[in-house]
């Protein structure tokens, strides 16, 4: 039995050959839509707001409904809760304070905390696990550029991957796609028990630890490194006491989402940072894009990385990917190029154009 | 000529609910472990490969996952490809049986884990860190089919009547 007389057969093996071109040619990093995909993403972008607007509604209603009959438990919580966070709410103010005081007298310039947010609302999802990305309303026309940090009022949730003039695509961080292009450079916030001066306490493991706390201070940020290395300058010739702990920062990369556990994956952490369960991960800010300091998540579980050589840790995110409806995007105001400037974005733009191929977001 | 404008409108209903409205009754949203991927497209695409012909599937197919593609993706061709071979191989199955509601049902189970299915070694292929078999099995590819099987027999009678009207239109232009 044939399927296809002859030239059917040629019909459909010119269209298969044409069909892996298109693949083959879309498949690399692309740096803009072509204008037919820009006009369709627009398109559908404006079909999918009248889709989405009332299905929203209908579905925060419910959840809603669900929330009053939580409501009583869920207060008692918040109430003991909000005690602590006045507290919390002071100590930060105090703690800015001073920093801002420190770093001024530092001379340090370069802020890589500095950004503005874009409110967007989201008009579709499309859930799979290759290619799980979101659709906003909000695209070039709105100040949205590719690559920027897409963040949640939980924590980061993702990247711009293509802006089209109204609307934009994100891929989450739950995207298992292959491309090297969802990567996050971040930090574990580590919590290390400050070492007695090596000297007054006998003991070849004491020394050991010791020496691990130097290398660790040596491989962190600059910016942090110097504050950091100052705090234990100055509580090291006060009285050491065993219970005093001192923040670490562990460098790694988000690279990759384990679907099984929910959990993301961070890779390439060096061996010497001790991490603990429970440890919090923020964005490190040196990829360029993405400025430092957004929430990511809490480690969840730690493993030896490929080879031994590195760490493996497992992040549970404090962002809900199961519904999103409304974004922030992070639009940074100043970029680190891969040389170490920093500057305007504006700037920026022309010159990672014809310099930057291969830094990592 | 209504009737095909009708129907292809509907399909457009199909996907654009995809990513819109199922979204908020994915299990994800009651906090259940499971994962659905809505394929209301492939199912009209199924649907109008057994009640027009093949060949429609495969148009269809063509078109739908072109704009899955394009909307969506970052490879463009990918879902074209899957889609189109899946709304072919849904009408080959009347060369072997004689149309009737088991049969419909049967291949729609079997189209659409075959689509699942293609997906997933394809992502598996290129993915480094693989995704356990069995897990994949269980907690998306099974409640995929039969979120998107609900749908399918939900729809059946609308979609049913607008195909055979296609159908008589296409066949009265043909006399």
């Amino acid at each position: 039995m044939s399927f296809f007389g002859n030239r059917k057969l040629i019909i459909v093996l010119i269209g298969l050959v044409l069909l892996l071109v298109v693949m083959g040619s879309t498949a690399r990093d692309r740096l803009n839509l072509t204008w037919p995909e820009k006009f369709l993403k627009d398109t559908a972008s404006v079909v999918q707001e009248i889709f989405y607007r009332p299905a929203q509604a209908v579905s925060t209603f419910f959840h809603e409904v669900q929330d009053v009959f939580n409501a009583y438990e869920e207060n008692r919580v918040l109430k003991s809760s909000l005690d602590q966070y006045t507290q919390m709410a002071a100590e930060l103010k105090a703690v800015k304070a001073e920093n801002k005081k420190l770093l001024e007298n530092l001379q340090v310039k370069q802020d890589m905390n500095d950004y503005n947010l874009i409110y967007s609302q989201v008009v579709a999802r499309n859930t799979s696990q290759w290619n799980d990305v979101l659709v906003i309303g909000n695209g070039s026309k709105n100040g949205v550029k590719k690559d920027m940090a897409v963040i949640t009022s939980q924590g980061l949730v993702g990247r711009v991957e293509s802006v089209s003039n109204f609307s934009s695509t994100v891929e989450l961080l739950t995207s298992l796609e292959t491309s090297a292009k969802n990567r996050v450079s971040s930090y574990i916030i580590t919590t290390v028990p400050v070492q007695p001066p090596a000297g007054t306490q006998p003991g070849n493991t004491q020394q050991g630890a010791g020496n691990q706390n130097t290398a660790n201070q040596g491989t962190t940020n600059q910016n942090v490194g110097n504050q950091d290395q100052q705090a234990v300058g100055q509580n090291n010739t006060t009285v050491p006491t065993p219970v005093k702990t001192e923040n670490g920062w562990a460098p790694g990369i988000l690279e990759g989402y384990d679907s099984t556990a929910k959990l993301l994956i961070m890779r390439k952490i060096p061996l010497e940072h001790k991490i603990k369960v429970g440890d919090p991960v923020i964005t490190s800010g040196l990829g360029g894009t993405i400025p430092s300091k957004l929430p990511v998540g809490i480690v969840e579980r730690i493993e030896p990385g490929d080879y031994g050589l590195t760490q493996t840790a497992y992040i549970k995110p404090y962002a809900d990917f199961s519904l999103i409806n409304d974004v922030f995007i992070v639009n940074r105001d100043f970029i680190t190029t891969p040389s170490g400037e920093v500057i305007p974005s504006n700037a920026a733009e022309q010159q990672t154009k014809s310099a930057d191929k291969g830094g990592d977001k | 000529m209504v009737a095909r404008i009708k129907f292809t409108l509907l399909l457009l209903v199909f996907f654009f609910m995809e990513s819109t409205l199922a979204q908020f009754i994915t299990p994800g949203v009651w906090g259940m472990s499971y994962e659905t991927i809505p394929r209301f497209a492939l199912v009209g695409i199924i649907y109008a490969s057994l009640f027009i012909g093949r060949r429609e599937g495969l148009y269809y197919g063509m078109a739908f996952g072109l704009l899955q593609d394009m909307l969506y993706g970052n490879v463009i061709g990918v879902y074209t490809l899957s889609m189109m071979v899946a709304g072919y191989m849904a009408g080959l199955v009347l060369m072997i049986f004689h149309r009737s509601v088991a049969v419909v049902i049967s291949t729609l189970t079997l189209v659409l884990f075959g689509h699942e299915w293609l997906t997933y070694t394809l992502f598996r292929l290129f993915y480094t860190n693989p995704v356990n078999v069995q897990w994949t099995l269980t907690n998306e590819i099974i409640p995929t089919l039969v979120a998107n099987m609900i749908f399918a027999i939900l729809v059946y009678k609308p979609v049913r009547n607008l195909c055979d009207q296609v159908l008589q239109n296409k066949e009265r232009a043909h006399e």
